[in-house]
């Protein structure tokens, strides 16, 4: 595969530029932040050039921008919702409360929790949580990065943690 | 709203209101940007419903400042290899000298037209110099290019 010269990027700049823009904007709602990961996303594009599919710029650049705007806000969430002191914990665990959540209630109630979990959580909370697989496996099995298994088991175990204490609360489980 | 099918891809429902600028919250943003990352059909259908509709214009175009930026890190690039192998000519002389210092009871004369190692470093340096303003000559030739007319899909 042929390097693409710097003419043939800059063609590819004026482009898609607009297309970059418009997924970054859709996904973070914010003008400034949209522009930045534009830039971003044509940074890693121009960094790995030699890997652009030809005939697929398109979705190879909206690929690249997407991951960008999921960085974004993924840090964005981390900041709002991590609180002082969870910063060092490795991805895939999660805070003790949750843990210790998890660990005081029953297999049942944790299943009956896990069933009602929309997508994307209750297929990887089945896996890593009742079946006891690993993020790696469970990757495998869903087709997901194993990164995207650890931060939607992190989530999950969250919104398992809110539905537990909720019917510890209610003596039962709400959707 | 819906934002996953059961067979985990994204809902036609979110796709549409992606690609309409619905507002989503930041939560559904998060969870579609996640898929959008790896899922190659789900992508190819978020950007197709963006061909039928009209793409945003940024404020402030990132061609000026992509060049900008990607000519520093090409000097940078440039300048941490400079670096490393001046580094590694040093300590290769360094050691050099001081095995010859135990080894070699007395130096050998050299013939007065053998390159010395000195002479060799500054053509080395020399063409490092030629190069790096090769580097510089191209940028400044990108920096003034016209740029071509805005359009595309």
């Amino acid at each position: 595969m042929s390097v693409m010269t710097k003419d043939q990027f800059s063609d590819l700049v004026v482009r898609y530029e607009r297309l970059v823009y418009t997924i970054c904007f859709q996904l973070v709602r914010d003008a400034a932040a949209a522009e930045d990961l534009t830039q971003e996303t044509f940074l890693s594009a121009y960094l790995h050039r030699e890997s652009i599919p030809k005939g697929y710029e398109r979705q190879w650049l909206g690929r690249i921008a997407a991951n960008k705007a999921k960085d974004h806000l993924q840090s964005a969430w981390n900041r709002r919702t991590v609180l002082p002191g969870d910063e060092g914990i490795p991805p895939g665990l999660s805070p003790p409360t949750e843990e210790l959540v998890l660990e005081r209630a029953g297999t049942d109630a944790i299943r009956a929790a896990i069933g009602e979990l929309k997508e994307p959580y209750r297929p990887v909370c089945k896996l890593c949580l009742l079946e006891e697989k690993s993020p790696e496996e469970a990757a495998l099995a869903l087709g997901r990065p194993v990164k995207t298994i650890h931060t939607q088991l992190a989530r999950g175990k969250r919104l398992l943690r809110e539905r537990l204490e909720r019917s510890e609360t209610h003596g039962h489980l709400s959707t | 709203m819906d934002i996953f099918q059961h067979d985990g891809h994204l809902t036609d429902e979110a796709l549409t209101a992606l690609a309409a600028g619905e507002s989503l919250d930041e939560t559904a943003r998060l969870e579609i940007a996640e898929h959008l990352a790896f899922c190659d059909l789900c992508l190819q259908r978020y950007t197709d419903a963006l061909a039928g509709t009209e793409l945003l214009t940024p404020e402030q175009s990132c061609r000026e400042s992509l060049w900008r930026r990607i000519r520093a890190r090409a000097a940078r690039l440039f300048l941490n290899r400079y670096a490393t192998a001046a580094a590694a000519v040093a300590l290769a002389l360094t050691m050099l000298w001081g095995s010859a210092g135990i080894t070699l009871p007395e130096r050998l004369p050299l013939p007065e037209d053998r390159p010395t190692v000195s002479d060799r470093l500054r053509k080395w340096n020399e063409s490092l110099d030629n190069a790096m303003s090769g580097v510089n000559d191209f940028f400044d030739g990108l920096g003034q290019r016209t740029p071509p007319v805005q359009g595309g899909n």
